[in-house]
């Protein structure tokens, strides 16, 4: 279900690197426990994200959730077709519903992420 | 922690459980987006066995009721009901609730989960000579059969067309060799009915209604699906919109309160918030685009703060973000434009009439 090569965190946001670019985005567990999404709300290109720090909100049709940035580094894409079809956080997590490429600027926090094996476990302990 | 009798079932068919007022309930079971939509267009089955349900009845019981709720309880006939307010001395709102008549000293109410101990507390420190109270909660289930296709799921169940009461009345009918209590009472803003069973047929009523509504396209609904589908037809929710600080006045429900009844509890006070100028009122907002008010956001307008959200959600329906909110008299006008704050961003929208969505 989970691709591989993606890492993780405990805040249920996912994080793809590929050089010192990260694609980033919610997991499948996170979407299921929110249930139906209606809206996002991201940072515009351009902006800083810093790990362990908000970078925007997702509206599920009950509450507004926080989205932890995984990694620092500034925005240099944005997922816009979200703006219209925020349902494809819930039918594609991994896929469709990526929210940012980030250009790395501190790699540290990639450091503390957790693998599709550790992210398992941890959903297993919550 | 209560249980429904439903529990297990619920749990097995994979419902999103969560605990509601002391109770384990499901707040949805595929997706709230779907459930709303069901109820809107076809007919959606809660189970809302959380709710209290209380009898009380003797040769006092209606002078009792007519003391400590806001409506006039004499008015009722015989299977008739009314929404009305439990009032404390202050005129502020212990709770809202619905009041039948079975017969001359025979009442029943249904209250709020989350205030069921406190509401049942209230009455016995109000107590009469010759009124008895039974709490019903625990001996039966509750389920809401709400959509437009409610009523051809029940005829084709077999449950006899001509016993369908009007709405706000309700009746005990026969599903087969059973004994229901059906009320034309919901939640939702759409056409539907509440149906109370024993425990001992609730599993079977639950199953048959899914059954036979499979052709008319019922969904399973949950808590998620209910609170969407009331926001829009706007519909008070206790600990949102209602509360002990407010007044009957400010919430828009004075015609559930009769100020004509000799007395009742809270009537004095009341009295006394309709002589001076109203402050607030509940009012609907409409948002502009794909933003969602939550509650506790703060409306303002020509940057000042006139209001506060106290209910807010996606609306599927009319598919912008809606809202419940209390605003300053002068700015409670349909058709004023203001900004909510939420998340420290600010957003548009329009102010309007309660409720926000209207069943055609």
């Amino acid at each position: 279900m989970r691709p591989s090569g993606v890492k993780f965190t405990k805040s249920h946001e996912w994080v793809r690197t590929s050089g010192d670019e990260a694609t980033v985005g919610i997991t499948d567990y996170a979407q299921d426990e929110l249930g139906d999404i209606v809206a996002v709300d991201l940072p515009a290109v351009g902006k800083t994200v810093t790990a362990g720090e908000p970078f925007g909100t997702v509206d599920s049709v009950k509450a507004v959730s926080d989205l932890m940035s995984p990694v620092t580094g500034e925005v240099i894409a944005v997922n816009e077709n979200l703006t219209m079809e925020p349902e494809s956080i819930n039918s594609d997590p991994f896929g469709e519903g990526w929210m940012l490429v980030v250009r790395i600027s501190d790699t540290a926090a990639l450091e503390g992420l957790m693998t599709a094996d550790e992210y398992e476990t941890f959903l297993k302990q919550e | 922690m209560k249980i429904p009798v439903l529990n297990d079932i619920h749990e097995r068919e994979g419902a999103k459980i969560v605990e509601f007022a002391g109770w384990r309930m499901p707040v949805s079971y595929t997706s709230i987006l779907k459930e709303v939509a069901a109820v809107r267009q076809a007919a959606g089955l809660f189970d809302v066995t959380h709710m209290g349900r209380l009898r009380i009845s003797g040769s006092s019981a209606e002078r009792f009721l007519n003391y400590i709720t806001s409506n006039d309880v004499s008015s009722l006939s015989y299977f008739q009901g009314q929404y009305t307010l439990i009032c404390n001395d202050e005129g502020g709102i212990i709770d809202d609730a619905i009041v039948y008549r079975e017969n001359t000293d025979t009442f029943y109410i249904v209250i709020n989960a989350s205030n069921s101990a406190k509401d049942k507390q209230w009455m016995d420190s109000h107590m009469m000579e010759n009124v008895v109270i039974e709490d019903l909660t625990d001996s039966t289930a509750l389920y809401a059969l709400q959509g437009p296709r409610s009523m051809d799921i029940l005829k084709s169940m077999g449950v006899e067309e001509s016993s369908y009461p009007r709405r706000f009345w309700f009746t005990f009918t026969g599903w087969g060799s059973r004994t229901i209590a059906l009320a034309r009472t919901g939640y939702t803003g759409e056409n539907g009915f509440e149906i109370a069973c024993s425990n001992k047929n609730a599993v079977d009523l639950w199953n048959a209604i899914l059954e036979y509504g499979k052709d008319y396209g019922i969904e399973r609904c949950g808590l998620g699906a209910r609170d969407v589908l009331r926001i829009e037809a706007g519909l008070p929710l206790y600990g949102n919109e209602l509360d002990e600080n407010k007044s009957p006045v400010e919430t828009g429900l004075m015609r559930f309160v009769k100020m004509s009844k000799p007395d009742f509890i809270g009537k004095k006070a009341v009295e006394e918030n309709l002589a001076v100028p109203l402050t607030r009122k509940l009012m609907g907002v409409i948002m502009e685009g794909r933003s969602i008010p939550r509650p506790g956001d703060i409306l303002v307008s020509n940057g000042e703060d006139i209001g506060i959200v106290t209910s807010g959600t996606w609306s599927p329906t009319l598919q912008k973000g809606i809202a419940m909110a209390y605003v300053r008299s002068d700015k409670a006008v349909a058709g004023h434009d203001v900004e909510i704050i939420s998340k420290g961003k600010t957003a548009p929208g329009k102010i309007v009439d309660l409720p926000i969505y209207k069943r055609r």
